[in-house]
C-alpha cells in the first residue's frame, strides 16, 4: 500500500442517526429505543430517527404523525438545535485534525480532502478509522465513512455500510463498485430524471454507463453529460473548505405557478424571514438585497436595492423585497421561483460603525424581538415561532 | 452666429462650463455647451438638469445665433490654441467652425433649442457675501456630506439662516449619518435670507460653487422656489435644491463632555496616516487608548496585520479606550487649521466633539466605532 493508490483521497463522513444518536447519549436510557426527532406533532416532519425507529419504517422528512403511527412505541423528541451545534462543533473539529480541507455539508456530514496527511498518518483507510475511533472516544457517537478518489462515490459509499460503517473504494474498482448499484445513488437524480432513464431501461448506474453519451445527451442535456461522467467514476469536484460567505440567500421553486401578487409576498416573507435567521445564525448583517424572479417561461430577473445601513431583520429584508417586487411583472405573469439573497456582508469582527441619528424604538425593539425567537427557534426548530400569515393554509 | 472672443475669457468659461456638463449621459445634448452671441455678449451654458452654470464674457459680435457643441471637446481644443484670440463660426447643420491663427476645426453641434431651458432670475433681491468666506463654509461641510443614494435628504449641506442672532449668521451643517460637520459665521452686512428656515444645496453644486470662489472677490445669493443661484462677476451657477427634511441635526451634538484631549493637530494627523495604512474597507477602525500618561493608537487588520504608537497629550478625564473610523478624523482635521485641536468625549459609545481655537464658528460631530 502506498501512496500510489490514492492519486486522490477524500474521505466522506455522515453521523449516524445524528439528533436522536445525541439524545440518547444525553439520556442512556433511551439506549436501544426507537427515539424519533421531530417537529409538532400535528404538522411536524420528523429530522432524525434511531436506527431502533427505522425498523418500523420511520425516516426524517416523515411528517410526524405518520411516524406516530408506523411507531406508537417510540420515544418522540424535539430538536434541540444548540446541543447538536455544540457537539457537532467537537466532531467538526476531530476532522480538522487530520486535513484542513474539510467541507461540511451539514452539521453531521462533511468531505475531508485527505490527500496531503497520508504521508503524516497511513493511507486513507486508515485514516478513516482513526477518525472513526476519535469521534468514538470522544463523543461517544459513531459516524460512517466512505473512502474514494471522488467526492461522489465517498458520499455513496458511506451510506452503504451504515451504521458505524466504512467502506473503501480505490481507483480501480470503482465501476466494479458502482455497476450495480440503483441509478438513485447518483447525485442529481431526481423522480424526473429517473423517469427518463427508465424509459431508456436503465435501472442501475451500470447500464446507465452502457449507454452512450450523445444519448444522454439529447435525452437530458448537459446533466446527461455529467451523469455519463460519473458513471465512469469521473468527478472533478473538489473538496471546498468553508470559504469566507458572500452572500445568504434562499430561494423556492413552486409547485404550482405563482399568479398573485398576494401570494408572492407571503413567499417573499417565509423567504427573508429565513434568510434573515440565517443571517443572524452567522453573526453577520447584508447591505444589499437582492430579489430573484423566474417566470414560468424560465426567464430570470433579479432586482436590487442598497440599504443605508447593514440588516438582518426579517422584516426590514420583506419590506424592502416588497418595494423590488413593483419593478418586476410579478403578478402580471405566472411566478416560477422566487428568491431572496443579501450580500456586502459585514463580518462580526469587522467592527460596528455607531450612528448618529438613533434608530428608532421600534428598530431597537425588533433586534431584540428577532433575538428572542432566535434563541427559541435554536432551543426547539425555526417553525415554532412564525409571523402569524404564515401560519394558513 | 459669427464671433471672436479672448481665448483667455473663453478658456475660463469652458472650464467652468465642461465640469457641469455631463459625461455620460442619455441625453447627448447634456453633454454640450450652448454658445449665445448676443449683444456684446457670448453666453455659454452647461447643465446636467439639477446645476446649471452660466458664464458670460465680452465677445466681438458679428451675426448673433445660437448653437451647442460638445463641451469637454471645445474646452480641450481652446486649451491648446496658442493664439489670443478665437473665431466661431456657426455653419449649416449645427457645424460649428473654430478658427485661430493657422489651426481650423469643425465640430458637430446640435440646434441650441434642444438644450433644456434654464431659468433666469433677473429681478431677484440678492444677498452680498464674501467669496473667501462661504467658500471656507463650503469646504468645511462638504466633506461629511453623504454619497449615499438612499440617503437623499443628507446628500447635500444645510444652509441655515439664524436672523435672531445678532449680527444674522449662516450656519452651514453636512452630515451622513455617522458624522456631522458645522461652520457658523456671523454675516453683519447681511439683512435677510430669502428662504424660510433652511434649504439643502446639492453636493455637486457645492463642489462647482466652492471652486467657483476661489478667485475671491464678492458673491452674490439668492433663493428662489427650489432654486439657489449664486452669481459671481460674469459667472452664475443654479442648482435645484434638495427637496427633503434634513434631520434635527442639534439633538446630536453632544454635550456636558467631561473627558477632553488636546493634541496638535499636525501630530496626530501623521500618527493617523501611519495608523490607517493598514487599515481596509473592511477592517478600518483603530482603537485608541486615552490616559493622562498619553494616547496609545492600535490598529489591528486581521487580514494585513497590526500597528501601534503613543504619544504624549494633554488629557483630563478617566481613562477611556474608543474606536474610531480614522478617516472621519482625518477629513476632518484636514479642513481645520488650528494648530491645536481638542476632541471632547463622553464614553465610549457616544460621539466625540471636535473644535479648535483657530476654526472660529466650527465643530464636527464624529460616533465612533464598537470593535
Amino acid at each position: 500500500m502506498g501512496t500510489k493508490k490514492w492519486h486522490k483521497a477524500i474521505i466522506h463522513l455522515d453521523m449516524d442517526a445524528f439528533y436522536a444518536a445525541v439524545e440518547v447519549l444525553d439520556n442512556p436510557a433511551l439506549r436501544g429505543k426507537p427515539v424519533i426527532v421531530g417537529g409538532s406533532r400535528k404538522r411536524g416532519v420528523v429530522s432524525s430517527a434511531s436506527y431502533e425507529a427505522r425498523k418500523f419504517g420511520v425516516h426524517s422528512a416523515q411528517p410526524v404523525a405518520t411516524a406516530m403511527r408506523l411507531c406508537p412505541s417510540g420515544i418522540f423528541l424535539p430538536v434541540r438545535m444548540l446541543r447538536y451545534n455544540e457537539v457537532s462543533r467537537l466532531i467538526f473539529e476531530i476532522f480538522h485534525r487530520f486535513s484542513p480541507l474539510v467541507e461540511p455539508l451539514s452539521l453531521d456530514e462533511a468531505f475531508v480532502d485527505v490527500t496531503g496527511s497520508i504521508r503524516l498518518f497511513g493511507p486513507p483507510e486508515e485514516i478513516a478509522q482513526m477518525i472513526k475511533t476519535k469521534v468514538v472516544e470522544e463523543t461517544g457517537l459513531t459516524v460512517s465513512a466512505g473512502v474514494a478518489t471522488t467526492k461522489f462515490v465517498a458520499k455513496i459509499a458511506s451510506d452503504l455500510d451504515k451504521p458505524d460503517g466504512l467502506t473503501i473504494v480505490p481507483r480501480g474498482k470503482v465501476k466494479e463498485f458502482l455497476d450495480p448499484l440503483p441509478i438513485e445513488k447518483l447525485w442529481g437524480v431526481g423522480k424526473a430524471t429517473r423517469k427518463v432513464l427508465s424509459r431508456l431501461g436503465v435501472q442501475s448506474i451500470g447500464d446507465l454507463g452502457c449507454l452512450p453519451a450523445e444519448l444522454l445527451e439529447r435525452r437530458l442535456g448537459k446533466q446527461g453529460v455529467h451523469l455519463h461522467l460519473l458513471t465512469r467514476g469521473v468527478d472533478e469536484r473538489k473538496v471546498e473548505p468553508e470559504r469566507e460567505l458572500k452572500s445568504v440567500g434562499h430561494e423556492q421553486t413552486y409547485q404550482e405557478d405563482v399568479l398573485d401578487t398576494k401570494v408572492a409576498k407571503k413567499e417573499l416573507l417565509h423567504l427573508a424571514n429565513r434568510v434573515a435567521r440565517r443571517l443572524r445564525g452567522n453573526g453577520l448583517t447584508g447591505r444589499m438585497i437582492t430579489l430573484k424572479v423566474k417566470y414560468n417561461d424560465f426567464s430570470q430577473i433579479t432586482r436590487s436595492v442598497t440599504l443605508p445601513a447593514p440588516s438582518n431583520d426579517g422584516r426590514e429584508i420583506f419590506q424592502h423585497c416588497c418595494t423590488l417586487l413593483e419593478r418586476t411583472d410579478v403578478g402580471k405573469r405566472a411566478v416560477r421561483l422566487l428568491g431572496v439573497s443579501l450580500s456586502q456582508l459585514s463580518q462580526p469582527g469587522e467592527g460596528k460603525q455607531l450612528v448618529l441619528f438613533s434608530r428608532t424604538v421600534g428598530a431597537q425593539k425588533r433586534e431584540r424581538l428577532n433575538q428572542a425567537i432566535d434563541k427559541i427557534s435554536d432551543k426547539y426548530d425555526d417553525t415554532t415561532i412564525v409571523p402569524g400569515t404564515l401560519l394558513e393554509s | 452666429m459669427e464671433l471672436t472672443i479672448e481665448r483667455d475669457d473663453l478658456l475660463r468659461g469652458l472650464q467652468k462650463s465642461q465640469s457641469v456638463a455631463e459625461k455620460r449621459s442619455s441625453m447627448p445634448v447634456l453633454s454640450n455647451v450652448l454658445l449665445e452671441a448676443k449683444d456684446e455678449y457670448l453666453h455659454l451654458t452647461a447643465t446636467n438638469l439639477e446645476v446649471s452654470y452660466t458664464g458670460s464674457h465680452q465677445a466681438t459680435v458679428i451675426t448673433e445665433g445660437a448653437v451647442t457643441i460638445q463641451a469637454r471637446k471645445f474646452y480641450e481644443i481652446v486649451k491648446e490654441l496658442p493664439f489670443p484670440e478665437i473665431r466661431i463660426l456657426e455653419k449649416e447643420n449645427n457645424w460649428v467652425n473654430i478658427s485661430s491663427g493657422n489651426t481650423e476645426y469643425n465640430l458637430v453641434g446640435l440646434p441650441a433649442d434642444e438644450f433644456p431651458q434654464v431659468t433666469k432670475f433677473e429681478d431677484a433681491s440678492w444677498v452680498e457675501m464674501e467669496a473667501v468666506l462661504l467658500k471656507e463654509m463650503i469646504d468645511k461641510t462638504l466633506f461629511a456630506v453623504s454619497t449615499e443614494e438612499t440617503r437623499y435628504n443628507l446628500s447635500g449641506i444645510y444652509f441655515e439662516k439664524l436672523e435672531t442672532e445678532d449680527p444674522v449668521s449662516l450656519r452651514l451643517v453636512a452630515t451622513d449619518g455617522h458624522r456631522l460637520s458645522l461652520v457658523q459665521k456671523a454675516l453683519p452686512e447681511v439683512t435677510r435670507f430669502d428662504f424660510d428656515k433652511g434649504i439643502i444645496a446639492p453636493r455637486k453644486g457645492m463642489q462647482e460653487l466652492s471652486r467657483l470662489l476661489e478667485e475671491g472677490e464678492q458673491v452674490e445669493i439668492t433663493f428662489q422656489e427650489n432654486t439657489a443661484i449664486f452669481r459671481k462677476a460674469e459667472s452664475t451657477l443654479l442648482m435645484r435644491l434638495i427637496d427633503g427634511d434634513f434631520p434635527d441635526y442639534n439633538t446630536v451634538i453632544p454635550k456636558n463632555c467631561e473627558r477632553i484631549l488636546e493634541i496638535e493637530r499636525s501630530t496626530f494627523m501623521e500618527m493617523l496616516r501611519r495608523m490607517s495604512i493598514i487599515s481596509t474597507e473592511r477592517y478600518r477602525g483603530i482603537r485608541c487608548k486615552i490616559s493622562a500618561d498619553g494616547m496609545e493608537i492600535i490598529s489591528n487588520n486581521p487580514e494585513i496585520g497590526d500597528a501601534r504608537e503613543d504619544i504624549p497629550v494633554k488629557y483630563q478625564g478617566e481613562e477611556m479606550t474608543i474606536a474610531f473610523n480614522p478617516r472621519y478624523f482625518m477629513e476632518t482635521l484636514a479642513v481645520m487649521k488650528s494648530k491645536m485641536i481638542a476632541a471632547k468625549m463622553i464614553d465610549e459609545s457616544s460621539a466625540c466633539i471636535i473644535s479648535g481655537e483657530e476654526d472660529e464658528g466650527f465643530f464636527a460631530v464624529i460616533m465612533p466605532m464598537r470593535l
